[in-house]
This record gives structure tokens, sequence and C-alpha cells, in this order.
């Protein structure tokens, strides 16, 4: 196991070792950093009762509870031992990367008819306490057994002779189950989620080929042959709900396309509701190059939905960092094959997620508004834009959070904190995180900045990170905020700053703009300074209003 | 119906996760690394599902060889 490895301590009320082992194989196979260690058979509440045990004592190792319908057979069906549970893991400061499943009833027991009224209300009441606990804890993820349970069906998951022979709830198969939704959890707390779904339309978003059919010959309505199509399209809106951008790209004439997507009376998905288009006859590797490049977006945040095998296969070829779907043979499985491929699972939802799309519309107005005006200053200034500055707190903690982990572009370290490294660093007193809102005539774009700031109270300060949201670079914001940071430094005593940069792949724009800066950088290009007040000008800040909230 | 070594073989090879050269038709739970009471469990449930075979809760842990598990198929698939 690398030595980068986080280890997670698997805890149950049964036992785990056929899991833990199916979930440590799939993890390296993903090539995903962590390492699960299984604490034993029947360990959940000793461990953490006990404050010398391993689980309490390692405060750096996360947690993970995995449990079966067992602990409803405990006095007050468990949801005492819950209430405990819930308790302690608040204690435990500094707040631990908690994993936790939720419940499912098994109702294969006598008295099948009576029971289970009051089995499923049991339940109803530990997942609501579960999920109440993890909205107020952004450190608690749940994992969805009952989701599990419900999709495959408890006989396929659990087999009584298994629990006979060794105290497992779960079969061998139904443990391999249960790993894989472990698997997507970790996974989305280790990696971003993609941003972008690049649809096809014909044959994909609806029923026909649009240049032999016709509109009227499309079929994507609630009934007969357009069902899986509609399907489709509603399960894209909740992407679209829940932060995810839409994005088109198909072969077809744009005016016939976009006719199409704006008057078909079953359409569900309309012109506005895709970030961008890009309609015409070029290669699609060419047309998602061209959205990137339109909405900013890194090609690996990228997503591909098409019917063609030849589309997918040279899209595949031509850019391997874009995730691929692999199209279901029958199109009535197109929902679940979204569903299951994971590049979209993320732990939290953002109030930023919710308003992207509109966000992005906003941003389409703005290209509108520089392309009529007579020069970049003119467009600057139409926008009256609004930077607010203020002392991250944990009101703002899942957003600027997320940025950490999202930001690849304007990084200029891309040093990716785990949420335990990131709330440390809050209450900090040698530490100044600063978050940044960006606004203007057009819309709020939300929390888009976040700078790290160490040495506070010396001479010296070292910014350790320092990035911006695609969505907000090119506007001269990242200008004004590192002229803010430097005249903040100047105003508390600091007499120089230090800028800490890593070069990726990915963070060009990042080193353009410390070249423009005015800062010095040292020999080997990691560390940019400058004295404060700076001795060369550095950036005039002309259109940007500053609203300092930081105290 | 004949016992069909070949296929078993390759379940348990993939199962235990062991190469040919590791692979005995004599070996006993414990004899290697690769089989231990954990893997124990995901062999029998392989073979389960490879033979359409279904063992008995005591079986599970009973069987500790190759040996008794191709006796418990054959039986299985004879009766």
């Amino acid at each position: 196991m690398s030595s980068n490895s986080r280890r997670l301590y698997l805890l149950g009320d049964k036992t785990l070792s056929v899991i833990a082992k199916g979930l440590n194989g799939l993890l390296a196979a993903h090539g995903l950093p962590w390492e699960v260690v299984d604490l034993g058979y029947d360990t959940w509440l000793r461990e953490i009762m006990d404050h010398s045990s391993r689980a309490c004592r390692e405060g750096d190792a996360a947690l993970g509870f995995l449990l079966s319908p067992r602990i409803l057979e405990r006095p007050h069906a468990g949801r005492g031992d819950m209430a405990r549970l819930l308790d302690r893991l608040s204690e435990l400061a500094p707040a631990r990367t908690v994993l936790c499943s939720n419940v499912f009833a098994d109702p294969l027991r006598v008295q099948p008819l009576t029971q289970h009224r009051e089995l499923t209300r049991a339940v109803a009441q530990i997942n609501e306490d579960l999920y109440a606990f993890s909205e107020v804890n952004s450190w608690f993820h749940i994992v969805d057994h009952l989701g599990i349970a419900t999709r495959e069906g408890l006989r396929h998951i659990a087999d009584p002779r298994y629990e006979a022979a060794a105290q497992m709830y779960f079969s061998p198969a139904g443990g391999r189950l249960v790993a894989q939704g472990w698997l997507r959890v970790l996974r989305a707390l280790s990696r971003p989620s993609a941003k972008v779904l690049v649809v096809d339309l014909d044959n994909t978003l609806w029923r026909g080929i649009l240049g032999e059919d016709g509109l009227n010959g499309l079929e994507m309505g609630p009934a007969g042959a357009g069902w899986p199509y509609h399907s489709l399209q509603k399960a894209l809106l909740q992407l679209k709900s829940n932060g995810i951008l839409l994005a088109a790209c198909s072969k077809n004439n744009p005016e016939d396309a976009l006719k199409a997507l704006a008057e078909h009376p079953d359409c569900l998905l309309r012109p506005e509701d895709f970030a961008a288009l890009e309609i015409g006859w070029e290669p699609k590797s060419q047309g998602i190059r061209k959205l990137a490049t339109r909405l900013r977006l890194g090609i690996d945040s990228f997503v591909f939905l098409d019917d063609s095998a030849f589309e997918r296969a040279e899209v595949r070829r031509a850019l391997p960092e874009v995730t691929v779907i692999e199209f279901p043979d029958d199109p009535a499985l197109l929902v679940t094959s979204l569903c299951d491929c994971p590049a979209f699972d993320s732990l939290r939802v953002t109030l930023e997620d919710r308003e992207r799309s509109a966000s992005y519309a906003a941003e389409a107005r703005r290209d509108e508004l520089q392309r009529v005006a007579t020069s970049p200053e003119e467009f600057f200034r139409s926008l009256n834009m609004k930077l607010t500055l203020f002392r991250a707190d944990t009101a703002q903690f899942e957003r600027l959070h997320q940025l950490i982990l999202k930001t690849n572009q304007f990084n200029l370290t891309t040093e990716r904190l785990t949420p335990d490294e990131f709330r440390g660093m809050l209450d900090c007193q040698e530490k100044l995180v600063i978050g940044m809102r960006v606004a203007d005539t057009l819309g709020d774009s939300g929390v888009v900045g976040l700078a790290i700031v160490n040495g506070v109270g010396s001479k010296s300060l070292t910014v350790s990170t320092f990035l911006l949201s695609c969505r907000v670079i090119g506007r001269t914001v990242e200008n004004a905020f590192l002229s803010w940071l430097l005249s903040r430094a100047d105003a508390t005593g600091a007499t120089e700053v230090h800028l800490k940069f890593h070069p990726t792949a990915r963070n060009d724009v990042a080193l353009e703009f410390l070249k423009r800066s005015g800062l010095r950088s040292s020999e080997d290009g990691l560390t940019w300074s400058t004295p404060v007040p700076p001795s060369s000008p550095g950036f005039a800040v002309h259109f940007v209003k500053i609203d300092d909230q930081v105290v | 119906m004949a016992f069909d070594e070949q296929r078993f073989q390759a379940v348990v090879m993939q199962s235990l996760q062991i190469t040919e050269k590791q692979f005995r038709r004599d070996l006993r739970l414990g004899d290697i690394d690769e089989w231990d009471s954990v893997a124990h469990l995901d062999l029998v449930a392989s073979i389960e599902q490879a033979f359409a075979v279904r063992f008995r809760a005591e079986d599970i842990v009973e069987i500790t060889s190759l040996e008794e598990l191709r006796t418990r198929i054959l039986a299985s698939q004879t009766s």
C-alpha cells in the first residue's frame, strides 16, 4: 500500500473481513489512495466508546460504520445505540472523516405480516437521524445500503447460510455489491466530480434521426417508443439541477437541431438548458474541445454520451481524458447506464452547484457584452464588478473545500487538502483563510476564490493556496484579489509576501498571471515574492469595487 | 456427469488469486497464504455459483480441502 494512502477503519456489528478484502481489491484496481482495515467482528460500539481504542486514538484515520439490519434486533430497535454512536462521534475532536451505512429492514423473520410496520418505522427513524446528522456535519457521509438492498434485493445480498457459518450478514456476492457502494463514496471523497455531460442528439436524446425523419418523426414522449428518451431527458434535468452542465454535440444542421430542441412538443430539454451547443459536421472530439474552451473547463471534467460506437471510439482515441459512457444495447437502460457511471458522484451539493447553470447563462451574456464592447476597458467597466472578501468560516466550508478539490487551472499550488486538514486551518492563529465572492450586473457568481496565508503576525507572509474558479478569470478579478492581499499584508505590518507555485499539466494560466504580476520568481520558479508595499507598480485596479469584510 | 476439473481449477485460481504454479490438486485451507479463512468464504461462494450447487451452512466451514470440494460438487450433481 502506498505511503500516501489514507486509512479507513471498518467497524460493524457482523463479520466484515470478506467485504474489507474485496473493498481493498477494488480500491487498488481503481487507483484510489485508501487502505481499509477491518477492526473485527461486532466492534462498532466497543471501539468507539473506549477512548484508548485504535479507532479513537488514531485521529487521522477515517472511520467506516458498516452496519447490518441485525442492529434493529437490539433493544429499542437499535435507535438508542445509534444515538450513542452519533453523540460519541460529535465528541471526537477534531472532527473525523466518517462514513456510515444507512439501514434497511430484513423482513425475513417470523410473523412478517404483523411486524413490518414496526420495523419499517424503526428503519425510517434511524435513517432520518442519520440524514439530519450528516446535514449539520460535513465530515459525516452516508453509504446507501438501503439503496443497494432495494436495487439488488435482499435474497441476493444476504444469505443465512453464511451468517450461520461465519457471522457474515452479507453473502460473498452481496458483500461485493456493498463494497461497490463504499467504493463510490470513497472515490467521491478523493476525486472531483465531472462537471459537464456532453450528449449527442439523434438516437441519444430522442429516438430517430432529425435529418431523415424530420422534426415530427422524432420520438421522446412519456409513452410508447419515446419513453427511454423521455426518462433520459428527465435524468439530465436532474443532473442539471445538481450543478452538472449539459452540452450537446451533434452532427446536424445547427438551425434544424436548435428548432427541434426549441419546438418539439415532447422535448423536455430546451436550448436554454444547455450551457453550450456544438452542432455541425466536425469530429466530435473537435466539438468537445471547443466546448471546453467556451466553458473554460478542463477536458477531464467532461463526460460523453453517444449511441454511435464510432463516435465513442473517436472521442476515446482523441481525448482519453474524457469519460465515455458505454451506451446500453437497449435504450430502455439509458438511465441505468447513467446511474452506473460514478463520474458525477459527489457527496454534497452546494448552493453554487445548484446555481451553476444560471451562472453559465450569465457568462454567455458577458461574452456577448464583450463582443460588442469597443475596448476591454469599456467591457470591464460595464460589468460593475464587486468583489467581497471574507474570513473563511464553517458556514462556507463546503464550497471552499470544493474549490480546493476542483480548481485545476487558476490554482497556484493545486494542494488538495483533505477536509480535516482544511478545517484545522480555519481556527489556526497563524493562518488566514480568505474566501472571495464575485458579483456583477449580470449575476452573482458566488464564492469563487480562496487564499490561504501563512505566518500571520510575522513580517513574512507565505501564500500556500491562491485559486480562482475558471468562471471568473480574465476579468481582472485575479489582479484585484492579489492587490488586496498585498495591501492587507502591508496594513498588518508584514514586509514581504511569498506566493508558492507548483506547476501542473493544467495551471499554465496561473503561471502567466504570476509573470504579469510584478512578483520576482525564485530560481526554481516555485516561490514568487514581493516586498510590501510593492516596489514595482503591480496591478492597478480600476474596474472592481472591493467590499472588505475580513476583520 | 463427468467432473469438469479444468473449470474447477480456473475457479479456484481466480478466487484465491493464485497462479497455475501455486495450484495443486490436493491443496488444503491454510496450505498457502492466499487460502485463509477470509478467502475460503469467497472460494466456497465462487464454487457454488460456477457449479450451481448450494452447500449446507455447516459444510461451508467443514470443507477444508479441494478434494472435499470436488466430492461435495459430485454428490450434488448426481443426486
